[in-house]
């Protein structure tokens, strides 16, 4: 049976995250000069932007979620907030969706109807991340009260 | 509240805690853990080791202490 060993695991995840955080800097640095020239997206790279900050953010907090996987350390509670505040991001990047959503239909009146089904599909997938990172942040907290109990059983 | 009496047992018996780590066969480090109270349980096994060793009943060793409310 292929058994994956946990520290090189977290060694090849960390790699992962952080080459996509290195090509991630450049495309948020680059929106505004790609999107230049179209100038109805000037609201929602408003909403981009931050957007695309928080992604980086939730990338960094894994990066560091991974480095204890290195250290074969996962329970702990340090991890329990980091899965939480990821969570939390991913709600606010849902929210800030939906707010580009209504930008794009109120105020610049945009009628392409698969920009409106991208954002709700957005909007719709970061809350359920927010909710699937939120629950395991719970469970990660019940297997660390457990570790914690098991470990100071004598 | 339950309090550990671990410590004045060891006196009255004059046994050191290297000693009753070893006797009951476990590390240092869960011997003082046991003896400062931060431990959540303790095995029946281990109980019956450390009342082996010292030569004492469970009730010797742990207390039981009504917390006062806030």
């Amino acid at each position: 049976m292929f058994i994956i060993e946990i520290d090189k695991m977290g060694k090849l995840l960390k790699k992962i995250v952080w080459i996509g955080m290195l090509l991630a800097i450049p495309c948020i640095v680059g929106i505004p000069f790609i999107l230049k020239h179209n100038s109805n997206m000037i609201y929602s790279m408003l909403i981009v932007y931050p957007n695309g900050c928080m992604m980086l953010k939730i990338a960094y907090e894994f990066y560091k979620m991974f480095d204890s996987l290195e250290k074969k350390q996962p329970f702990t509670i340090q991890n329990v907030n980091l899965l939480r505040k990821t969570g939390c991001l991913s709600y606010g990047m849902s929210v800030l969706w939906i707010i580009d959503l209504g930008i794009l239909i109120f105020l610049i009146k945009n009628t392409y109807i698969d920009y409106i089904i991208i954002l709700i599909f957005l909007s719709i997938l970061f809350f359920g991340v927010g909710i699937a990172l939120w629950t395991l942040s719970l469970l990660l907290q019940q297997a660390t009260e457990y570790k914690e109990e098991n470990d100071l059983t004598i | 509240m339950i309090i550990v009496n671990l410590d004045v047992m060891m006196a009255k018996r004059k046994i050191s805690s290297y000693e009753l780590a070893d006797k009951i066969g476990i590390t240092q480090a869960n011997l003082s853990i046991l003896k400062t109270g931060k431990g959540k349980a303790i095995r029946f096994s281990t109980l019956e080791k450390i009342c082996e060793v010292l030569d004492c009943k469970p009730g010797d060793i742990l207390d039981y202490q009504k917390e006062e409310k806030k």
